[in-house]
């Protein structure tokens, strides 16, 4: 084979070698942009049923006050794990503060269960249904964001994307752990 | 003839035009969905919803998606003892005895094919396929038929072609068949005409009875409004576009999660109503994958003779046709095609010119016989194909 006839061939194969991988990249980087879009699109979801619940939770210290005002330790713990749960920053610390609002929750319905009077109060009912439905949304927005943030973190570790990732500064993503008393399955009846 | 035939072709061809019209102006507008959410967009069987999901059209996800709903209601169990899939078994609850309420048709056409089928109470998913072609055709029609009936329940899909869009191509019908009838009469006359000069110079040929026409314009009718009326498609409403744009604002939602496009079936344990919701929106490949209530393989089939569940192998016989099918609708295809064949040939006989001489290889006669004979091998063929 001449060597005029061998340089074109070796630049034609690096030339459409360099294509392919440039395709490759092009389809890797953009799975990764679409995982984690995903990402911050279940966050977003989470994010909103959090608040729902967090909005729901004055009127309920009202109208649980108006029959069992003396549980004051009680009703302070769900308004002060509340408000840590508004501020709380970051997956883990928002996980850890919405889970310490759950099990203030949970106390103040079973101190509930004490007042008959409280138990048939129309907005009491009505508020124990919602936050109960509430509660159901969160378990499955959890769920979606926590496969979305496995979907993401096995592209970001896995090879040869993790070099696309590290390239491209995508990062793993912290999963949104359940609260220690939905995790040991105990049922809060709401 | 070039001005019958024209005539005759231009008014056929506006009609189509005019139904193409119909189907254009009536077919379901693409709906623009919702913002990407997580919740559900209402009360919606997952049924309707692949209904509206679909483009108004009633697909396989309807049977699909209500077999995973009644699971996610807890009605049976899905179970997955390995990896794969396709290995799922159904089992009915220990009350399955017992009706449930709440149904609505088309969820209790699928639940009560879940319980006959189950032996001691448990089914391979991949069991719920059909044998007979025929009786799987049936099952869905009717399955298809019940979940229009109740999205136009609720209001949220109608027919597509309504009173008045028949009213409109059943006229234009009529007018066609008119223009056919002139065109054949006009014809007729012609040719009435110039036998009638041939007679008159000593010709002995046949002239026909003159009422062509009529039979012309009476399928001509037939055959124009038994297609406008044939139509059985559906189209959306104002209130199922409101509802589809909220479904499909899950689906956005669902589609960007490629985990959960690989669920399986089982995984309604977990996933609750979101997978036949998924399934209905047409974005769990997974569960398309495993659960199947079509045909199928036919030749390995699920057995529960014996009382366990077991693969069984089968041989079909090729060459015949008619292997499988029920005596009674192949003996009365049999009946059908020998009057078919006794009348045409019949009327060939009697349409015959004198001048043609006897009838020889075609008498009635001979047809008859014919007939008879094929009319027989189709019986002896259904006999021996059920007594298979």
């Amino acid at each position: 084979m001449s060597t005029s006839f061998a340089l074109p061939l070796v630049v034609g194969v690096l030339v459409i070698l360099i294509i392919l991988v440039a395709v490759w990249a092009g389809l890797g980087y953009n799975r990764l942009v679409r995982r984690s879009t995903q990402v911050q699109a279940s966050w977003a979801q989470i994010d909103v049923q959090l608040r729902r619940r967090q909005s729901l939770i004055p009127n309920l210290v009202e109208t649980v006050k108006g029959y069992a005002a003396h549980e004051r330790g009680t009703l302070d713990a769900v308004v002060a794990t509340r408000a840590n749960a508004i501020n709380a920053n970051g997956t883990a610390r928002r996980g850890q503060a919405e889970g310490d609002l759950t099990r203030a929750l949970g106390r103040l319905f079973a101190v509930a269960e004490a007042y008959p009077d409280l138990k048939a109060n129309q907005n009491f009912l009505a508020l124990q249904a919602e936050l109960g439905e509430t509660e159901n949304r969160i378990a499955f927005a959890r769920q979606f964001y926590n496969s979305a943030v496995q979907s993401l973190n096995t592209a970001v570790r896995a090879i040869p994307t993790n070099i696309i990732a590290s390239m491209g500064g995508f990062h793993e993503e912290q999963y949104f752990e359940a609260a220690e008393a939905e995790r040991a399955d105990v049922q809060v009846r709401f | 003839m070039a001005f019958e035939l024209t005539l005759s072709i231009t008014a056929v061809a506006g009609w189509f035009a005019l139904f193409a019209a119909c189907l254009l102006a009536t077919r379901p507008r693409p709906v623009p969905p919702a913002a990407a959410t997580q919740d559900f967009g209402g009360d919606e069987p997952p049924a309707v919803v692949s209904l509206l999901a679909h483009g108004w059209e009633v697909t396989d996800a309807a049977a699909r998606c209500t077999v995973l709903d009644l699971a996610a209601r807890r009605l049976f169990e899905l179970r997955q003892p390995g990896n794969v899939p396709r290995q799922t078994t159904i089992h009915l609850r220990r009350d399955a005895g017992r009706t449930p309420s709440g149904l609505t048709r088309y969820e209790r056409r699928v639940f009560d094919r879940v319980s006959a089928l189950a032996s001691g109470g448990v089914l391979p998913l991949t069991a719920l396929t059909f044998r007979d072609e025929g009786q799987a055709k049936t099952w869905t029609r009717k399955l298809r038929a019940e979940v229009i009936a109740d999205a136009r329940q609720r209001g949220l899909s109608r027919r597509r072609f309504d009173r008045d869009v028949l009213t409109v191509l059943t006229v234009a019908a009529a007018l066609v068949a008119l223009a056919v009838a002139v065109a054949a009469a006009h014809y007729s006359h012609r040719t009435h005409g110039v036998s009638q000069v041939s007679s008159h110079s000593g010709s002995d040929s046949h002239s026909g009875d003159g009422s062509g026409w009529l039979s012309a314009a009476v399928v001509t009718f037939a055959l124009l409004a038994a297609v406008a009326h044939a139509q059985r498609g559906e189209r959306d409403t104002p209130a199922g576009r409101a509802v589809a744009a909220r479904w499909l604002g899950l689906r956005e939602f669902l589609h960007g999660d490629e985990a959960f496009r690989e669920l399986p079936p089982a995984a309604v344990a977990v996933w609750d109503r979101y997978l036949p919701y998924g399934c209905a929106l047409g974005e769990t490949r997974g569960c398309d994958e495993a659960i199947d209530l079509g045909m199928g393989d036919r030749t390995r089939v699920w057995s529960s003779f014996g009382g366990g569940w077991h693969r069984v192998r089968v041989h079909y016989p090729r060459f015949w046709g008619r292997y499988g099918k029920k005596p009674l609708p192949v003996g009365a295809w049999a009946a059908v095609g020998l009057l078919a064949g006794l009348a045409v040939l019949i009327y060939r006989g009697a349409a015959r010119p004198a001048s043609a001489g006897p009838a020889t290889a075609w008498s009635p006669r001979s047809a008859c016989s014919l007939a008879c004979i094929w009319s027989c091998a189709e019986c002896t063929g259904s006999r021996a194909s059920a007594r298979t």
